[in-house]
């Protein structure tokens, strides 16, 4: 299989902060990888560069379209529903498939509750929802089950894997636990 | 079981009454000291003259003149600051052009704006002109600042999903910018009331709340004066409320989107 999702001796500086130093990462397609590593090495940055949202001084980003990402904070609209914010990124012609997402991820009776009146580990879930709730070949994931319960990850793992299936991953994370629950392949990032 | 540290509702009613009403009696006080009702009317005549002018035909016309060149004057302000502040929010050249017109309207006393308004456009639309002009700045300050301090992180998730600026201006941007809005538009109208029956005291249009406060004024009428006075009191709360109710409307629309 060819390595479609590519970052080729990328350098990236903040400041006189450099980040990221000819660094090169390729991910086949359809494939599950996590990026591990300690905190503060530059996987954010990586995850920025994949998505767009920050551009490289030096080196070559491809990746595949279209992209759907869960950030490392929830980054929901506060004052809307749990269906309102997958409405952000759907429209309503999806709300019933919004809803049974919803519902599979044990938000099914919160689903039209303002987000603000969520729990951490609610939230969370809702920003998941939301990564799974549009059609995407490439899933970037930074942090997915943070604030989750082990058996609340479990679950939510096995959502992702079901929307998921056949399309490629990438997930960030410090736990080699949660590579597995995805079926993820490792990559320390150094 | 602990005390209860807030203050029941019907205590709160009394103390606002009893505020109430201290402020009445020593406005009595002062108006039975002054002893000249053309000097200081009492609260018992300028109640009997609120009274015989809300029989008079003409105090609905006055009303109905002078709410409507305010509102036009305001509703035109929020228009054109809402589009101007979206446009400015992203050209620089358009934030640059509008900057010296807000600092010039917010500086510039509302009585040499009345006197130039009197020369170039008719005195009857002078106190939509004025409500205008005192409402833009205000409305559109504000909307700029919400625009400018909308959720930067969700706007990546907006570029990242693709969302459509239509999804974009209801899931976003709306519900951000509400509390600016509102805010900025409750002073305006406020500002707008003040102003608009100001500039009418000065340019006198035939038929409206301006034109009775000068009558009353020029006649030592205080008890009709402050009759009106608290017309427009009524009316700037009367439309506050209507504002308010309008922009609750609009807020629970929107969440049901």
């Amino acid at each position: 299989m060819s390595d479609q999702i590519l970052l080729k001796n990328i350098t990236k500086s903040f400041g006189s902060n450099i980040v990221l130093k000819d660094y090169s990462l390729s991910i086949p397609t359809g494939k599950s990888v996590c990026l591990m590593g300690p905190s503060g090495i530059g996987k954010t940055t990586v995850f920025r560069l994949l998505l767009g949202l920050t551009l490289p001084d030096t080196g070559k980003v491809s990746t595949i379209t279209p992209m759907s990402a869960v950030f490392q904070e929830d980054r929901l609209a506060e004052s809307a529903s749990a269906l309102s914010n997958l409405r952000l990124v759907t429209g309503r012609a999806k709300d019933e498939s919004n809803l049974h997402l919803l519902h599979l991820l044990g938000l099914g009776e919160e689903g039209k509750k303002p987000v603000k009146e969520f729990s951490g580990g609610m939230k969370r879930r809702v920003a998941v929802a939301r990564a799974l709730a549009v059609d995407f070949e490439f899933l970037l994931m930074d942090e997915p089950f943070k604030g989750l319960d082990e058996e609340t990850k479990k679950i939510t793992a096995e959502v992702i894997k079901t929307y998921s299936a056949g399309k490629t991953i990438l997930l960030i994370s410090h736990d080699a636990d949660e590579a597995a629950l995805l079926d993820a392949d490792i990559i320390h990032f150094s | 079981m602990m005390p209860s540290t807030t203050r029941p509702e019907w205590k709160k009613g009394a103390y606002r009454l009893l505020a109430v009403a201290f402020w009445l009696l020593a406005w009595q006080l002062t108006a039975m000291a002054v002893g000249h009702e053309f000097l200081l009317a009492s609260p018992l005549q300028v109640f009997i003259s609120f009274v015989r002018l809300l029989t008079l035909p003409s105090s609905y016309l006055a009303f109905l003149n002078s709410t409507l060149r305010v509102l036009v004057g305001f509703f035109t302000a929020l228009c054109l600051a809402l589009l101007l502040a979206a446009g400015a929010s992203r050209s620089r050249l358009i934030h640059e052009l509008v900057s010296p017109l807000v600092a010039l309207a917010r500086s510039v006393p509302v009585t040499s704006f009345v006197i130039l308004a009197i020369i170039l456009v008719s005195t009857r639309w002078l106190s939509a002109l004025i409500a205008f002009v005192i409402a833009f700045p205000v409305i559109y300050s504000n909307v700029l600042e919400g625009l400018f301090a909308q959720d930067k992180a969700l706007l990546e998730v907006a570029a990242v999903f693709r969302v459509t600026p239509f999804r974009k201006l209801i899931y976003i941007t709306l519900p951000q910018l509400y509390s600016y809005l509102l805010s900025g538009a409750v002073t305006a109208l406020g500002l707008s009331w003040k102003s608009g029956i100001a500039a009418e005291v000065i340019g006198i249009p035939r038929g409206s709340i301006g034109e009775k406060l000068y009558s009353a004024k020029v006649n030592y009428n205080t008890a009709d004066l402050l009759a009106w006075t608290a017309f427009i009191v009524l009316l700037s709360l009367l439309t506050n409320k209507i504002l308010k109710a309008l922009f609750s409307r609009g807020r629970e629309a929107l969440t049901r989107l």
